[in-house]
């Protein structure tokens, strides 16, 4: 009797079905996103044939199309069909979905394997910032004197909004995507995800999104900046079209991806592993995706109504018919506050989990970082207003929102007070990982005492719309959230890939980047306070200086940042082999082999201690095998540059 | 490395089915969290729009209000088919099931004729897109539940639904409850906004049109 006997998992007895499901890979899925939205256009023609909002209606089908036929294509719809006619995928099914003996072709498939899914969102991350990079070059190449004409002033607009959007879109899922997915489900001692076609769904949806985001470029840009605010976007070319659907495709992923971490991390978590002895990166996963599931549909719903504006020629937002662009305004920061803590906690939990193990020191006070972080997911819900401090929406109510803003930045400095009570006095370990601590500690206090500055409403009243705040957003989601990420990076490359991140590109890409990134926007900073606008592309003489002290900085990001991919992609493919627990750490993600197999643990692991038992015992740094990548950074620097 | 016994996600012991259907369950209802968050905000959005009524144009007038008995009809047959769901898990209605999806299929159909009869076009005003937006998302429930509620009954039939699998008949139930509670406040939504529309606005503020709809809740002194 085998365990699907027991189970009953099997329904089917005969031989498996399911031949076509196993010729599907993203090559199908693009053939058959593309012949969707070609039918679809036609079909949008023929339905909107001279009507007034043609453009829009073509190009929503066109998108939606392609979406819908590439998700086809891809097979994301073979396990729903399968489950209303009654044929349960079989064993054999989940064995091919889950990439069983397929090599480097799973990664190209609707593949199931947690593994997978973790390293498709790495390299789409990349992507992802990669692109939004290059067009922040192209910005602060526009931007290096008051009338440079590099850029046209709408292709500029453009440009700044889907800078704004891709880096946020980017920044939200670079660390719950790749590591959340990769790294969670092992160090809380599971198999897999809870929902394992739903993360390949999570992962597929944001592939098909990319090509609808990007033909906002093709269909007349954005104009309107990220925030995507109306009325402009009711007045807006297709490329809002574009910006819409790219929207509601990210937040049906964001919506699976919740749920699925979520429901993982509540109910399989290892045996023993009582929620006292949960790593702090899992309560830093958790927490994001929790405070995404409920923010998201706001947004979602501000994009729906802005759908039936543009395309259906609805009021919502237009003044005249009894719209209000005050409601966008509501909706959209309804999410986009709690957001910026979606992307900023799992980046500073994955730096606390990393600084335990650096400083071979328990965490310092884990209940102040999970109240801190329950603290945080409450407040974050009542801050959204003070972005609208300025707009004229309920001034009676400035006061209060400027409270709660300020509140929040006491759990906040929990987070802190918990990072530097761990790094004190520990036997600190200075490796690139570490560094990126001790440079998120320098960037988020900074980020973090302008965005008092910018609570206060008077304050406000006077920055508000000018470069300040674009420099200090840059401090909070780029010097804490994406230092964050690059931090977990490091230190789980050795697990992701088998092999150890180069250790000295590693660091002249952190000192290029740092170095860059703070004398980008403390310039930016200097401009903002004297008083130039965000979003326009010529300024004023007198902000001269200030501008091309940003642009060279901007240019010392970018090198860096160069240096970083050639470092993981040389690594990838020919670093030095990773010994099974390079960082002699104690979560249980470091204690499976590499390369890992496909069920994670052969036996699953029972917890009887939580994961920081550092300096109870001989310290393991030399248990592991030595590895010559990052031999150099063994020495023992306590208190280095903070 | 043998992980042909180990790779099949539910054959992985020592979980029990109870575990599995516990764990569809918590994943089931996080995503009617979400999807609550997305009925509130349309329903917040409606009501928002309805007491700033923006240059008095909300519902100035001219075109007509959706009429209450429609979605309240609909929403009582969402109800009906639920019970019928959850009579025959209970097991005293051997048909409730198929019953259900049928009753699931007509408030479909109901709401689309509905949204085909509306007095309005969505691009009249404010009010007729948010009566439009909010019959919309009732569609794409209803949808979504005559599809979940097909399946459980095929599955039933070709007796799909064993071990762990049989928790998907109670979570389907568990969403078919949910879009009668979502239905409930999209039509009370619609019944509250359309319980004000016609109403004058503050004394001091200059009427923008005829109302050609006053409504029962607004005082005849005031208008
Ligand atoms: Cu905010």
């Amino acid at each position: 009797m085998t365990t699907a006997d027991i189970y009953k998992t099997d329904p089917s007895p005969v031989a498996p079905h399911g031949g076509i499901m196993r010729r599907l890979n993203v090559g199908t899925g693009i053939i058959a996103g593309i012949v969707l939205a070609v039918v679809a256009n036609v079909l949008a023609k023929k339905l909107a044939d001279g009507h007034t909002h043609e453009p829009d209606v073509r190009a929503v089908f066109t998108m939606f199309g392609w979406a819908v036929g590439f998700l086809l294509g891809m097979g994301a719809f073979t396990g729903p069909f399968r489950w209303l006619v009654g044929r349960d995928l079989t064993h054999a099914d989940e064995l091919f979905l889950a990439g069983k003996d397929q090599g480097v072709g799973r990664y190209f498939r609707f593949t199931t394997d947690h593994k997978v899914v973790g390293i498709q969102y790495l390299v789409l991350v990349m992507v992802m910032l990669g692109a939004g990079g290059s067009m922040a070059m192209l910005i602060r190449t526009d931007l290096i004197s008051p009338n440079s004409g590099f850029l046209g002033p709408q292709t500029y607009n453009s440009l700044v909004g889907l800078h704004g959007l891709t880096m946020i879109l980017a920044t939200i899922i670079m660390v719950t995507g790749p590591f959340g997915n990769f790294v969670v489900p092992l160090m809380i001692g599971a198999r897999d995800m809870a929902f394992p076609r739903l993360n390949a769904l999570s992962f597929w949806l944001l592939v098909a999104m990319l090509p609808i985001l990007y033909s906002a470029a093709f269909l007349g840009g954005i104009p309107m900046g990220w925030v995507g605010y109306t009325p402009i976007a009711d007045q807006g070319p297709p490329g809002v079209d574009a910006y819409m659907m790219a929207i509601l495709v990210f937040a049906v992923s964001t919506a699976v991806a919740g749920m699925n971490i979520t429901t993982t991390i509540v109910t399989m978590r290892a045996r023993g592993m009582t929620w006292t002895r949960t790593p702090i990166f899992v309560y830093g996963v958790l927490a994001s995706v929790v405070l995404a599931l409920p923010a998201f549909p706001f947004f979602m719903a501000a994009e729906l109504l802005l759908f039936v504006d543009r395309v259906m020629g609805g009021g919502f937002y237009v003044p005249n018919r009894g719209g209000q662009p005050w409601l966008y305004q509501n909706l959209f920061w309804l999410m986009g506050h709690p957001e910026v803590y979606v992307i900023l906690i799992p980046a500073v939990t994955a730096l606390m989990e990393l600084t335990a193990v650096f400083a071979r020191k328990p965490l310092f006070s884990f209940r102040i970082a999970v109240l801190s972080i329950i603290a945080i997911v409450g407040l974050s819900a009542t801050v959204w207003a003070h972005h609208m401090f300025a707009s004229g929406w309920a001034p009676d109510l400035n006061g209060p929102f400027m409270l709660t803003t300020e509140m929040i930045s006491i759990p906040t400095g929990g987070l802190f007070l918990v990072i530097l009570g761990t790094i004190w006095r520990g036997r600190i370990w200075t490796a690139f990982p570490m560094m990126c601590t001790y440079a998120m500690l320098w960037n988020f206090i900074i980020g973090g005492i302008t965005g008092i500055y910018l609570s206060d409403v008077p304050l406000d009243y006077q920055l508000h719309g000018s470069m300040f705040v674009t420099a200090h957003f840059h401090y909070t989601l780029m010097g804490a959230g994406l230092t964050g990420a690059m931090g977990a990076l490091g230190y789980w490359f050795p697990k992701m890939t088998g092999r150890m991140l180069g250790n000295t590109p590693a660091f002249v890409s952190f000192w290029l980047v740092q170095i860059g990134f703070n004398v980008t926007f403390l310039g930016m900073f200097m401009v903002g306070l004297q008083g130039q606008p965000r979003r326009v592309v010529h300024y004023d003489a007198s902000f001269h200086t200030g501008n091309t002290i940003s642009t060279l900085g901007a240019y010392c990001i970018g090198i860096g940042m160069l240096v970083l991919l050639y470092d993981v992609i040389s690594s990838w493919r020919h670093g030095d082999l990773a010994p099974m627990n390079p960082w002699g750490a104690k979560t249980l993600e470091w204690t499976v082999p590499n390369p890992i197999p496909l069920e994670n643990f052969a036996v699953l692991p029972v917890v009887t201690e939580d994961a920081y038992g550092y300096g109870e015992e001989p310290v393991p740094e030399s248990e592991p095998e030595p590895v010559p990548a990052s031999a150099g950074a063994e020495a023992d620097v306590p208190g280095a540059p903070a | 490395m043998s992980t042909e016994s180990l790779v099949n996600k539910e054959a992985f012991a020592p979980e029990e089915p109870h575990d599995f259907g516990e764990r569809w369950r918590v994943g089931a209802l996080l995503l009617i969290l979400a999807d609550a968050a997305f009925v509130a905000a349309l329903s917040f959005s409606f009501l928002y729009l309805r007491a700033l009524d923006t240059q008095g144009s909300f519902h100035p007038g001219g075109t007509g209000v959706a009429t209450l008995w429609w979605p309240w009809t609909v929403s009582a047959v969402m109800v009906l088919s639920a019970l019928a769901y959850w009579t025959q898990l209970r097991g005293s209605f051997a048909n409730g099931v198929a019953v259900s999806v049928a009753g699931m299929a007509v408030a479909l159909v109901l709401t689309i004729v509905q949204m085909y009869q509306f007095p309005f076009t969505v691009s009249d005003n404010a009010y007729s897109a948010a009566v439009w937006i909010i019959t919309a998302a009732n569609v794409f429930h209803l949808a979504l539940t005559v599809f979940l509620g097909l399946g459980i009954a095929i599955r039933r039939q070709r007796g799909a639904n064993r071990g762990a699998r049989d928790w998907h008949v109670r979570i389907v139930g568990i969403w078919y409850t949910w879009v009668c509670v979502a239905a409930f406040v999209g039509t009370l939504t619609i019944s509250v906004a359309n319980g004000t529309v016609g109403c004058p606005l503050a004394k001091d503020q200059p009427d923008p049109g005829a109302r050609s709809v006053p409504s029962s809740s607004c005082s005849s002194s005031a208008r």
